[in-house]
Order: C-alpha cells, then structure tokens, then sequence
C-alpha cells in the first residue's frame, strides 16, 4: 500500500457520496498493489445427470445382483452400452464394481439418486487476488466485468514475491474461513504438472507470458511443478471503514479513477473486509496514532484549504479517527463557516500515514466558557436542522421547546438569536423557520 | 355624391374630459412640507422634490434593529431592493417581504393601475428584484390580492402609503425618448402609536402564517415559486380592543371592509366639505359610495375630488356621473401623474390610504390599508398635502364640452394643428361607400374628433378618428385631404392613439 492523497474537490465528492455526515465511518486513501494470481485449479461442480445414468443408477440400486446382462434384461439397450455408462460412474465414484463383477452404488450414488446431480471436478484457470506485502488473500469483486479492467498494471518492486503455498493455505482453509473472505469454496485444489491432464489445461496466453523479471509487471512462477502467472496490478482506492469505539467493523474499498473521483454512475466495492483483525491486517496504518509533526502537517493544510488566519492559537490532538482543535471564543467568531462546517462533519485533516492517506474528522473543543455556549449553540443548530428534516418540530414554539427539552440540552439559547445564527451560516431557510416562531407570534397589545 | 360643408367646433359633446382649468394662474409652491405631529410624520413625493416616503422607508430599513414586514405590490427600485438586502445582513435575516409572484395576479391589478400611462410598472422588472432578495437570504411570500404597501419595523413604527417601490413613484425619471417623466404626486404616513403598529404588524403576521398564497424560499441558488392555496384567505389577527385616541389602523379584507365603512361614515357625516384624492374614481356611479357623496353634495357638502386626468373610460363614467348628478356641487381637478389617496372631512377627519375609489377593487375587495385619525395636527397635514396636490392641479372634469372647447383645452401629446378651413376630398378611385361617407360625416356634425398624424412610413399620413371611425388620409400638394379608407371600428375612440382633438374649422367634403 503506498498513500495518495486526491484533491480537496475530490474528497469533498466523496464526502457527499460515500460517507453524508455518518460520524462512525472513517475514510482513507491507499493505492492498492495486488498479485493477481492465474492459477489452474481443480474446481468441484455439480452436474445434472444423464438420464441413461439416473436408469442405470436406479436399475442397479433395484436388482439383487446387477451385472451389464441383469440390467440389460431391465433397460434393454445393449450391454456394451450399459457396460460403458456403468464404467463411467464408476469413474464418477457413483458405482463401485465387486470382485466378483457385481455393480453397487456408493453412498455418493445415493445422494445422487436423490438430487438428481452428482458431482464433477473441473480443471479451470481462476483469478486470485493477494495484497502485495502480507499475501493476505482478497476478493476482488468483478461481477461487472469493470474492476479488472480499473486495475492498472503496475510496476513490481525488488519486494515482489508470491508464495504458491499461500494460495495452497486459501484452499484449505475451512468453509467458514472462506466464506468470510469470500474465498471460492468450490476450488477443490491446485492442479501441478504431475497431474497428467492437467498440462493442456495450464498452458499459458503469449500474451501473458513474461522472462523472469522482478521490474516486470507480469510474472511467471515455476514452484513446485505448479505453474502460475503472477501479475502485478494496482488501483487508486477510496477506503471506508465502519467503527464502534476503538474497533474496526467493517471496511469497503472504492476504485478511484485517475482524477480522483468515483468510476462515474455507481458506488461498486472493489473489496471489502470484516473484522478489526483482517482490516488491520492488510491495513496496519489504519490503527496508528498520528506524530504530532503529521498533525501539525495536517492542520497546516487545513488552514490554507479554509483560509483560516491564526492557526498557531489553537491546540490540537488526535487519535486514530479524529482530530480535535481546541478554540476560544475569539477564534470561533472568526472562524464562524469553518466551525459551522466541522460540526455538520465536514471537514476532515488528511493525515499521511505510511501506506495510506488518512482522513481524520476534525471535531471542535471550547477553550472556554463563552466559546463552549457559541459550539453548543452550532450544535444545537445542526441536530435542529436534521430534526426539522424528519419532523415539523419548528410549526410551533411548544413543540420546539418540547423537542429541546427531550434532547437534555445543555443551552437553551434565545430563538431569536439562534435564528441570526442560522442566517449566518447561510443556512437562510432554517433561519426563517426558526426566526417566525418570534417574529411572526402576534404581539399582545 | 353630394358635397357638404360642416362647422366642426360647436356641438357639444356629451361626455366628460379632463380639459385644462380655465384662467389657472400658474402656482409654483415651494414651500410644502410635510406636517407631523407627536405620533405621525407625513409623507410625500411631488415632481422635482426628494419622496419624504422614499427617505423614511430607506432611514427604516437602515435603523431597524429586530424585524421588517416589508410589503408593496411591486418591488422595482435599485435603493429599495439594496437597502432591503443591507437590512437583512445586519440583521442576520428577520426582513420579511409580502408582494405580487405572479403574472396573472399582477396583471388583474394592473388593469386597476395604469396601463395606458408610463409608470414602468413592469412584471419581469420587479421578478429581478426579488430573484436579488431571495438571493440574499430574505423570505418573500406573495398574497393574490394584495394592493396595500406597507411596512412595520420593530412592532414600533408603521409607514403606509400610495407609492409602489418604484422608481416613479419617487422621482422624476427619463424616458427611453429622453424626456422627463415627472415624478407621481403620492403620499404616506408614517404612524408610531405603539398599539395600532401592534394592529398593523399582527395583520401582516397573519398573512405571514396563513394567508399567503406563494413563497420562495430564501436560497442563494434556487429561485422557485411555490404555492400554498388557490384561496384568498380572510385575515383574524390580534387587535387592541379599543383605537387609540390618536387614530386607527383600518383595512380592507375579505368580509372586513373597514375603510369602506369608515369612508361612508365620514362622508355621512360631513358638514362643510369632503376633499378626495385618488388615482381614479371607478364604479361609483353603481356603488353606495356614490349615493353617500350624492346625499352629502344635496346637504350643501362641498365635494372636491382630485384624480389622474387621464382619458380611460371607466374612470370617466364615474367623474361623469358625480358632475351630471351634482353639478357644481362637486369639483373634480386632474393633474397628470397623480397616485395619492386621501380624504378629509371637514376639519374633523382624515384618512391616508392604499385604497383607489374603485369600487371593484380596494373598497369591496382586495387588501387594503389606511390610517385614520381625528387629531386635528393630521387632519392640517393631509389638508396641506392635498391642498397643494389642488393648487399643481392643471385640469378640470368638464361635461359636455363643446367640440372647439375640447379642442382647445384638452390636455395631450401633440399641439393642436392651427387648420381653419379643411378641405375633405372623396376621390372615387378609392370606392368609398357612399354610406360611410354618410357616417363620418355624421360624426363630424356631433362628436369629437382626433387628430393623428403617422408619419412612418415615409410619406404622412393622417387618421381621423371619430367614436367608432377611423379614416384614412393622405394630404394632396394643393392641402386638400384625399380620404383614402374609412374603417368601421366600434372601440375607435378607446384604442386609437392620437395626438390632438380637431380644431374648430369649416370643413368642406367634395366628392366626385
């Protein structure tokens, strides 16, 4: 993983696409090397069943002693034939022949007996997809047919290396384990050069054959008598990460394209991962807790990004998901937008980690008295505006005050003035619903 | 066909004009001010002189310190609109504009405004403005029916007037010729009687949350009408219980026509006189208004009715009526960009208001707004305002003008054409129909003709226009006028365009 860091227009489009406010995702930025791995393996399908077979199954289950005669007498069609298809489901492990030239169904013949199908193995050329470092296996969704494509080839390092033994590990992994990944759970095993069909079957495209080459984007792999294609290839992805307190729950990874937006028209996962213990590991940098030189990087660029004069007035801290900027009252009114924007959740610091870009919310701390009523007032302003959304609560002074008591407020701010808020904020409607609940009650007179 | 020789000058027509007062000696009063007392400024635009309406709606704006109910049918002056915006920014909002959103509102109220004159309503114009206000974050809310202009600020002062936010109604303004147009006469007033601002702001209100029709929502981006109801809503606010000894906030509303009522009243009980300004009188000869002035003129009340002195038909019926029915018991001047409405009775009342003598729209129907006040400091102030409105006024309605009178004392465009002898030729090369030559000169023998001279197409034309004729002619190298089409047009007199009446002369009409 190596971080890229896409324009604040970009992170802002995302921001607006992906994340709309959610204050329990997080968002980050790697571009992403995989070995996309060619490998022939042996893969378990089911097939339906000839009905020449399903008779002759069902004909030796019947009789006492079936033999190609016995069951020519029932089906008629010739004992040569019947003596053909009988060795093919011996082959299938459907029949099994006695010594003694008797025909019996195998416990896999009953289960085909019932369904109707039994199960084949097919020898096939399958994608899989490991990040480069730790060759922690992903799935790479390309159901569309567009992700692949997305991946550009990349450039390998002196670092490149794929053990064969890691796609050998995937495949013996327990179902659960695959299921979680998304791991085919049909891909019975490799398939080596001692397998005897299995040469035709590995032969590799021209157009994929490279020398030996660690620069090379595409490399052929000889271990084991087990001939594979490694080829390297690498994508621009926007990485959302779900989590609850101190824990990862979820991760989805969007393809980025060159100019830093989404692919145009759809929110498609690239691949996704579950679990802190997975997310951590194929993104180490998502746990660690920023320098204070990459904060103060970060804050840096947020003040040129915001235009925000006195930086050096603030305090600043953060942790893996946050970072939070300290403020007084002074600096508050000066910087009125720009705290309206980061309580609305906003406004993000883009930390630049090792193998990512970071992007850390920038939450708002009062220095002060007066500076904690001006941020709760923003705040209250912001929850109003949500909850207006849903319900008329601004119709009527009761019910706002009803509302306002319900939510344990620590403010309860003049509407008057919390309307003149709004209207700074440039938040003109909210402004008004919030300013006729004084202005426009009839004056007693 | 025969030849004929008529003396055009003599008949009389039976109609009233707005003819210029005879031996008016020209008054030029420069000392007007606006009278004010302890609870009351009023307020005034003449030509040539700086709106005192103008300088307090933008001195309100500017020291507002919480509100502003803003409303006026038409928002179209630059100081207005920016005064409204600057307002809002430092307020942070809390401006609040009532006006007209549609077309078709505007245009059922601009048939009751001036069509036929150069005020620069203008629809398109005034949607700008608002797109401006929006824009910068003020919430504007339309009524349908909604003529007053008005404003509250701070639930401490009330301004109400005639002037729509127009740049006419404040100023003398140039015209896309380059001529001057004066400045409309208009007046206001602005109230500071803290319970009938109450009244005045809580009507508004009411309007605000239930009675409006459409609303744009303040957006620095979006610019969308929406509508709320079809309805014209009555409006129930909170009133004091009682007026104030110093005057009353009256309006007219859906089944609440107060300003009607307390109009009837003061005529009702007028003893002396009962002077009237309005931008016309309409439908009053089909309204009990017109019996109430009828039975004041027969009690020896001296009626004197300032309007616009302008041509249109319905507001010549009713000035009509009045003078046919009382004779010279009532006075009715007309001067030319008048805009006001007030009464005064007596020395006893007083009445400011938003609302035209139009019995179709502002006494019976629509929103109205007026201020009435029995304190004589008022009554002097209105008194002096519509003193002065008299004295500018150049016109008189006279009934039943001869045609040469007409002629001569008309107020238009275009001077008279100095013809004493009109030669009228019917050449038969243009197959005029012995029965419309009949016609015309028929009209000639008994109506008022118009003179319009066309000059665009090269060589001149000139249209004689009678009540439901309009001739063609073209003027031969001898002087004779050679009559190239009469048209039959019922509304001849209404529509056509013309520069001056027909003077008095002897008109000889040979046809070969």
């Amino acid at each position: 993983m190596k971080p890229f860091k896409p324009t604040m227009q970009a992170r802002e489009h995302l921001l607006r696409e992906l994340i709309q406010g959610d204050k329990d995702l997080m968002i980050c930025f790697a571009e992403c090397h995989f070995h996309t791995v060619e490998a022939c393996v042996a893969i378990k399908k089911l097939k339906k069943i000839d009905e020449l077979e399903l008779f002759l199954l069902q004909a030796v289950n019947r009789l006492k002693q079936p033999t190609a005669e016995s069951m020519n007498n029932l089906l008629h069609i010739g004992s040569q034939i019947i003596r053909q298809i009988a060795t093919s489901l011996v082959g299938s492990g459907l029949l099994q022949e006695n010594t003694d030239g008797y025909y019996q169904v195998t416990k896999q013949g009953f289960d085909a007996l019932q369904s109707k199908e039994m199960v084949t193995y097919q020898q096939e050329r399958c994608h899989f997809h490991f990040v480069n470092g730790n060759n922690e296996f992903l799935r790479i969704r390309d159901s569309r047919k567009i992700y692949l494509r997305d991946l550009a080839p990349k450039e390998t390092g002196d670092n490149w290396s794929f053990n064969i033994e890691t796609l050998k590990r995937c495949i013996n992994e327990s179902d659960q384990w695959k299921r979680e990944r998304g791991f085919s759970g049909d891909v019975v095993r490799l398939i080596t050069e001692q397998d005897t069909d299995s040469k035709k079957q590995i032969a590799i495209d021209t157009d994929n054959t490279v020398e030996e080459n660690t620069l090379s984007a595409c490399k052929l792999t000889k271990k084991e008598n087990t001939l594979i294609v490694d080829k390297a290839v690498g994508a621009n992805c926007a990485i959302i990460v779900k989590f609850q307190d101190d824990r990862f729950i979820e991760l989805k990874a969007y393809p980025f394209l060159s100019k830093g937006f989404l692919h145009s028209g759809d929110q498609n996962v690239l691949f996704s991962l579950n679990g802190t213990d997975s997310i951590l590991k194929v993104f180490p940098g998502m746990d660690i807790v920023p320098s204070s030189q990459q904060i103060d990087l970060a804050w840096q660029s947020i003040g040129q990004d915001y235009n925000l004069r006195n930086l050096s007035r603030t305090s600043i801290k953060a942790d893996k998901t946050s970072m939070t900027v300290t403020l007084n009252s002074e600096l508050i009114s000066e910087w009125l937008r720009f705290c309206w924007q980061a309580i609305k959740g906003e406004i993000f610091c883009c930390i630049e980690l090792e193998d990512m870009t970071r992007l850390n919310y920038v939450s708002l701390e009062a220095a002060d008295k007066e500076a904690n009523e001006q941020l709760q007032a923003l705040k209250l302003l912001h929850l109003l505006k949500s909850a207006n959304r849903v319900e008329n609560i601004l119709c009527d002074v009761s019910i706002y005050r009803q509302w306002l008591s319900a939510g344990d407020f620590p403010i309860d701010p003049d509407i008057y003035e919390l309307a003149s808020l709004a209207w700074k904020m440039g938040e003109f409607g909210l402004a008004y619903r919030l300013a006729e609940l004084k202005d426009i009650a009839d004056a007693e007179l | 066909m025969p030849n004929y020789k008529i003396n055009y000058g003599d008949s009389i027509i039976e109609d009233g004009l707005f003819l210029k007062q005879q031996d008016k000696p020209s008054v030029v009063t420069d000392s007007y001010t606006d009278g004010q007392g302890s609870y009351f400024h009023h307020l005034s635009t003449f030509p040539g002189t700086t709106s005192t309406i103008k300088e307090e709606i933008l001195n309100l704006l500017k020291t507002a310190k919480r509100s502003i109910f803003f409303a006026n049918f038409l928002i179209q002056d630059e100081d207005i609109t920016s005064s409204l915006i600057q307002a809002a920014k430092r307020l942070h909002g809390h401006v609040y504009v009532l006006t007209t959103l549609k077309d078709q509102d505007f245009d059922t109220i601009f048939t009751v405004e001036s069509k036929e004159d150069d005020d620069g309503w203008n629809f398109q114009e005034h949607i700008e403005h608002i797109k401006q206000l929006t824009g910068n974050g003020i919430s504007v809310k339309a009524r349908k029916d909604c003529h007053a202009k008005f404003m509250t600020v701070d639930d401490r002062y009330a301004l109400i007037t005639s002037a729509n936010a127009v740049a006419t109604c404040y100023s003398n303004t140039t015209l896309k010729n380059g001529t001057t147009r004066h400045a409309n006469s208009e007046n206001g007033v602005l109230v500071t009687i803290s319970s009938e601002v109450g009244r005045l702001a809580n009507f508004f209100r009411y309007i605000w949350r239930s009675g409006y029709n459409y609303y744009i929502s303040p957006d620095s981006e979006l610019f969308e009408i929406g509508e709320r109801t079809k309805d014209t809503i009555p409006v129930t606010c909170k009133e004091p219980q009682i007026p104030s000894d110093e005057g009353e906030i009256l309006w007219t509303a859906p089944d609440d026509l107060r300003i009607l009522y307390a109009l009837t009243r003061m005529i009702d009980q007028a003893i002396h006189k009962v002077h009237i300004s309005s931008w016309v009188i309409k439908g009053i000869d089909k309204h009990a208004l017109g019996e109430t002035l009828n039975a004041a003129a027969k009690r020896g009340v001296e009626i004197k009715i300032l309007v616009r002195g302008i041509y249109r038909s319905d507001h010549r019926e009713s000035c009509y009526y009045l003078k046919k029915t009382l004779g010279d018991r009532v006075t009715i001047l007309g001067d030319y960009n008048n805009h006001s409405k007030a009464v005064v009775v007596d020395q006893s009342e007083a009445m400011v208001m938003t609302a035209n003598l139009d019995a179709q729209h502002g006494l019976d129907s629509g929103i109205e707004i007026a201020f009435l006040s029995r304190k004589p400091a008022f009554i002097a102030a209105v008194s002096t305002f519509l003193n002065r409105l008299q004295e500018d006024a150049k016109l008189e309605f006279v009934i039943n003008p001869t045609q040469a009178q007409v002629a001569e004392r008309a107020w238009v465009r275009g001077k008279p054409i100095p013809w004493k002898d009109i030669y009228i030729q019917v050449d038969r090369k243009y197959r005029i129909a012995p029965q419309k030559l009949q016609k015309l000169v028929d009209a000639l023998r008994t109506q008022l003709v118009k003179v319009s001279i066309d000059t665009t197409k090269g060589k001149s034309l000139i249209h004689l226009i009678t009540n439901n004729l309009i001739i063609d002619c073209t003027m031969s190298d001898t002087g004779r006028m050679i009559v190239l089409d009469i048209k039959d047009d019922p509304l001849a007199a209404v529509r056509a365009k013309f520069g001056s009446f027909l003077p008095r002369a002897t008109i000889t009409i040979t046809a070969d």
